[in-house]
């Protein structure tokens, strides 16, 4: 279960990377995923991994980001995996050298999708990003809805851990016997669960209403985003290299290795 | 809850007394109006608060005049950080920014908390996290506090130290209090009022002093604290002129004995 809560701790971090606005992290984030959907070379994706290398270091979260990026290796394999069945399940498809080389190539690509999500991630934080839907002009139920999964998931975990102490230590096996049987030992810790959670939600319902939401249509917020000057010139200069890379894909003759 | 006929005076501090489920948490609900709008049932009477009746004005409105703190702090915290939390309510009720951020500000000097402002409310202690959630009530500058036996999931050096906040906030920001509680030995000295509850009804209502000199409470669930099961025992040993009036603290019985040594 500390797994759960370390993947939702968030650092608060004082570098260049971490006071970028939220929105301008993932506008760049997504540029830099759309440069790998375009190219398959492997120099260019590398190239890329490159640079979200370099963007860690200089915000100071290399080591977790190479650790989510490690992390993931079961699904990169998984997809390799896939797309090569998929290529010799083709007809006129023969194992050879050219289809494992073109099944790596993919199986590079998500390496580069996912550690320009992780970077996102691990720099902006959940409060950050509710304010950046609120900005996009997400209704503020949906912005609450998401800061509340984030707020109440650690809190249900714990008590999911309470639970399955709770019913083993009155005997509970549920390590034993095969796949259905183990799956019908999770009832005893899924009811009292959900009654659980049925019983908390009403308690949250009495807080909130106490705490005036919904009062007013407009709603005001102490926290904004405001996009500064710095927000503004990355973001002109990441779109200014991402339609350089779009020339080059489609408009010039330069042959990439 | 039956024949409650019940008037609290501003700047009180009002402790309610009783078993678990004897309707404690039931009268505290109908002060902002969580009874009758929250909760279906059947409300016979009238309940009037700073002049606005409760029936007719919904809970959000009488939130501002009476907030309410409840017993489990995880489930009255929603934002992410202290901050963002202790502004929420005002976010709600679109005060503008200018006034939330003063507020926010005040409130936290108030509960004594203004270096956890940037904290996650997930890395808290519990008791830190039930002073943010008074925090975030007292932003709404409410003339009533009503607590919901607030201390009964923190251990007693912290419940200790939320009582002690709670006490300031009667004597300094004169802020009336109602507050259901099982740990009175840490608040009677401060009460002006103690209520005690058995069965849905008020059974004994009055200065604690009186009430615990006078009538015997523990049948009702009440726990009387220690010094006063000490000086009861005494007073029946001891001559009665030995202790004029009954201690509801250590502090107060040693002034007593000081008093003999006086004579």
């Amino acid at each position: 279960m500390s797994t759960i809560l370390r993947g939702l701790q968030f650092y608060p971090g004082k570098t260049i990377i971490h006071k970028l606005d939220p929105r301008v992290k993932l506008v760049i984030s997504l540029l830099l995923m759309a440069t790998a959907a375009l190219y398959l070379e492997v120099t260019i994706i590398t190239m890329v991994i490159v640079v979200e290398a370099l963007l860690s270091i200089v915000a100071k979260v290399f080591s977790r980001w190479a650790r989510t990026v490690y992390g993931a290796a079961p699904l990169i394999i998984l997809v390799f995996i896939a797309n090569f069945l998929f290529k010799l399940s083709m007809p006129g498809q023969s194992l050879s050298f050219q289809s494992i080389y073109e099944s790596l190539q993919l199986a590079y690509r998500l390496v580069a999708f996912l550690a320009s999500f992780s970077i996102f991630f691990l720099t902006t934080t959940p409060e950050e990003l509710g304010m950046a839907l609120t900005k996009m002009k997400v209704p503020y139920m949906y912005t609450f809805a998401f800061i509340s999964a984030i707020r109440f998931t650690p809190i249900l975990a714990e008590e999911l851990q309470s639970i399955v102490d709770a019913q083993r230590s009155r005997g509970l096996e549920l390590e034993k016997g095969n796949i259905i049987t183990r799956l019908r030992r999770y009832i005893p810790i899924l009811v009292p669960l959900m009654v659980n959670v049925l019983r908390r939600s009403y308690e949250l319902a009495e807080a909130i209403e106490v705490k005036c939401f919904g009062a007013k249509k407009n709603r005001t917020y102490l926290r904004e985003l405001k996009m500064t000057t710095k927000d503004w010139i990355t973001l002109s200069a990441s779109i200014t290299l991402f339609t350089v890379a779009i020339y080059i894909r489609y408009f010039s003759r330069i042959s990439i290795p | 809850m039956r024949e409650v006929n019940l008037e609290i005076n501003e700047g009180e501090f009002v402790v309610l007394a009783g078993r678990s489920g004897c309707g404690k948490s039931t009268l505290l609900r109908c002060f902002n109006g969580l009874i009758p709008h929250f909760y279906d049932g059947e409300m016979i009477g009238k309940v009037e608060v700073c002049g606005l009746d409760t029936r007719q004005h919904p809970p959000y409105i009488l939130s501002q005049y009476a907030g309410m703190v409840f017993q489990n702090p995880d489930n009255q915290l929603f934002a992410l950080t202290v901050e963002a939390d202790v502004a929420f309510a005002l976010e709600n009720l679109s005060f503008p920014r200018d006034e939330i951020k003063e507020r926010v500000d005040q409130a936290l000097k108030i509960m004594g908390i203004e270096e956890l402002r940037d904290k996650s409310t997930l890395e808290l202690s519990g008791g830190q996290k039930q002073k943010v959630a008074i925090a975030s009530i007292l932003a709404m500058h409410p003339k009533i506090l009503l607590l919901d036996e607030p201390t009964s999931s923190l251990d007693p050096f912290s419940a200790k130290q939320l009582i002690d906040t709670i006490i300031s906030l009667n004597q300094k920001h004169r802020i009336t209090i109602l507050i259901a509680e099982h740990r009175l030995e840490m608040l009677l000295p401060y009460a002006s009022r103690i209520i005690i509850i058995d069965n849905g009804r008020i059974v004994l209502d009055g200065n604690p002093r009186e009430i615990l000199e006078k009538y015997d409470v523990i049948p009702y669930g009440v726990s009387v604290p220690r010094i006063v099961k000490v000086v009861m025992h005494l007073k029946k040993t001891l001559n009665n002129s030995l202790i004029p009036w009954t201690p509801l603290s250590v502090e107060e019985f040693v002034d007593i004995i000081r008093r003999w040594e006086e004579k």
